[in-house]
């Protein structure tokens, strides 16, 4: 290992573990390896890099989408999910247990955080689901599990920002995401019915299963979602917005929605900005620094150093993946998901290009492996959201979610053995 | 007498600290109405090209500009709000006095850090209005501009570290107690 190698592993250990903040972290790595190893400019270089970064058109549509999803929380659509999905959902093996799955998987069509997800659905589906005598256990599990669609199924802010750090479409980043997605929720969904059906104690006793007609009556408490999902798909493939515009049309549709129901005020609006604000800015310094840091390590050669040292070992495909699921979900367990991929990005991606991993299909992987460390502890955010909405212990909630952290470890399989359920969708859209 | 007001300082650090508290939430303040200001005038770009034809000719350009406020203006109050992402292993595991020391080296470190990369910004926004650069996009925008947003965004992420410092030296706790959002 040379010198600069040694040095940027060392400090990140060093300075990560001392509790420093993520995004100043990497930014001083970055400094201190340049001014140590390279006789240059370091303060212009960085002023010019910051300045790059938090200007790049392609990150526009981050604040867009999260604003989007800031004002939909103040709107009643959680509620309108159960209502509209709880008639469907019964005549399933597992009952209502699949609202968690099935509003998680609506719900991330129009939201590109999977706590935001959790969080919404979540605040209606639990207390329903208690109320009427279904295992505590399941049901967190569940809305654990499925809330991390939010990320999978577009729009998605950690792939805007995988899209902006690898270079790869955020169009063709989304597609990619759908069909995984569906999938996931398809499997959680299978899974839910065969437990409850080996073990009916999970579920209360039936209750009389809703008419026909209240079933189509329900259809209609969906219609704000489908209707913000219309509006902002039908924008980018109707041809009147571009991904970033969609993100706009994303906050018009969530407005509308939020005045038709009267539950956005001016407070509201405010709050729902400034917490945008807050969310971006907490994105925003962990990209500028590891945006600084890929840059500096190109700078002092170490992508090609890192990889040389990996074609070494001649690690077939499959290897090298495997030992990389590995080595996220051990680094999920420290750093937050999003980190984790933008900082360790510039080594891991060359990595999986030379093995023949298109990036697009390696984007959607990384993607599910930061859903399987938003639901590890010690620091998976979503358990800290379902402990906000249930008041239980993080270790019980983290066991709760663990089959469907395993059920994701499956799709992981599936995707690497059959890497057309990720690409189909893009390359048809290309023709 | 209440506790708050013996700790070192006294009232005037307390009343410093709150002038700081509103500074960082006037940054945040210029990133909300820029989130604002950038989803309304894409929206109507979405509009004017669709319906009549027309593109606001400095939407593109002034779409990064809105951004790098709502990225960079409210960092500082972000911070104060516990906002920002760090690894907290070693806090969950160690005594609060020596929690609160780990607390100090590392925002006395970030701030270095961040005050090394606000110097280096305000020092490009110098240079860039010395020289008169301006935006290649019809409108050219003299780049001084939104280059003295980015400082000041970073400066105020400093100047928020800073704070933290004092909190932590003085005995108050880290973060600002949460007021206007």
């Amino acid at each position: 290992m040379g010198a600069p190698l040694g040095l940027v592993i060392g400090l990140l250990v060093l300075l990560l573990g001392a509790g420093i903040w993520v995004g100043v972290a990497l930014l001083s790595i970055g400094i201190i390896s340049l001014e140590v190893f390279r006789s240059m400019r370091v303060d212009r270089f960085l002023a010019s890099d910051l300045w790059s970064t938090s200007t790049a058109v392609e990150l526009v549509t981050l604040p867009l989408f999260i604003l989007m999803g800031e004002i939909l929380y103040h709107t009643r659509l959680s509620e309108n999910l159960f209502r509209g999905l709880a008639p469907w959902a019964s005549r399933l093996p597992g009952r209502l247990l699949h609202v968690n799955v099935l509003g998680c998987a609506l719900f991330a069509a129009v939201s590109g955080s999977s706590a935001a997800t959790t969080a919404t659905v979540g605040r209606i589906t639990l207390k329903e689901l208690l109320s009427r005598g279904y295992s505590r256990d399941i049901a967190s599990g569940s809305l654990a599990g499925a809330g991390t669609l939010g990320f999978l199924i577009p729009p998605s802010i950690p792939l805007i920002v995988y899209g902006v750090v690898a270079n790869v479409s955020i169009l063709d980043l989304f597609l990619a995401g759908i069909v995984p997605g569906l999938a996931l929720a398809l499997i959680y969904i299978v899974y839910i019915g065969v437990r409850a059906t080996l073990q009916p104690s999970l579920m209360p006793a039936p209750e009389a299963r809703p008419s026909w007609g209240a079933r189509m009556v329900a259809l209609a408490h969906l219609g704000p979602v489908v209707f913000l999902i219309l509006f902002v798909i039908g924008s980018m493939y109707g041809g009147f917005a571009s991904v970033t515009e969609a993100g706009a049309i994303g906050v018009l549709g969530a407005f509308i929605i939020a005045v038709a129901q009267r539950t956005l005020s001016l407070a509201s609006l405010w709050q729902a900005l400034l917490g945008t604000v807050k969310t971006c800015a907490m994105i925003g310094l962990i990209l500028a620094g590891a945006l600084f840091l890929s840059k500096a390590m190109a700078r002092l050669g170490l992508p090609v150093e890192i990889a040389a040292a990996i074609d070494a070992l001649e690690l077939n495909p499959y290897t090298l993946i495997a030992l990389l699921l590995v080595f996220y979900l051990i680094l999920g367990c420290i750093l937050d998901g999003m980190s984790a991929i933008v900082m360790t990005l510039p080594v891991t991606l060359p990595l999986a290009v030379a093995a023949g991993f298109d990036p697009v299909w390696f984007g959607i992987f990384l993607i599910i492996t930061v859903e399987m460390a938003q639901i590890t502890p010690p620091i998976g955010f979503n358990l800290f959201v379902i402990k906000s909405l249930t008041g239980e212990p993080i270790g019980r909630i983290a066991r709760n979610a663990f089959p469907f952290c395993l059920l994701m470890m499956g799709l992981v399989v599936l995707i690497t053995l059959l890497p057309d359920i990720v690409l189909f969708l893009p390359s048809a859209a290309k023709g | 007498m209440t506790a708050e007001r013996t700790k070192p300082g006294g009232r005037i650090l307390d009343a410093l600290l709150k002038v700081v508290d509103g500074v960082l939430y006037i940054g945040a303040a210029v990133g909300a109405l820029s989130a604002l200001l950038l989803a309304v005038m894409l929206i109507v770009e979405v509009i004017t090209t669709s319906f009549f034809a027309y593109s606001q000719p400095y939407a593109v350009e002034y779409s990064g500009y809105l951004l790098l406020a709502v990225l960079f203006a409210g960092s500082g109050w972000t911070l104060s709000r516990g906002g920002h992402i760090r690894v907290d292993v070693i806090a969950s595991l160690a005594g609060p006095a020596v929690v609160r020391l780990l607390d100090l080296l590392a925002s006395a470190f970030a701030l270095g850090v961040v005050g090394f990369a606000a110097t280096a910004l305000i020092r490009q926004a110098i240079r860039t209005a010395e020289l008169g650069s301006r935006s290649y996009f019809p409108s050219e925008t003299p780049l001084m501009y939104p280059q003295a947003l980015l400082a000041a965004g970073m400066t105020l992420l400093a100047v928020a570290f800073a704070a933290r410092i004092v909190r932590i030296v003085t005995g108050r706790a880290p973060q600002a107690t949460p007021t206007g959002g």
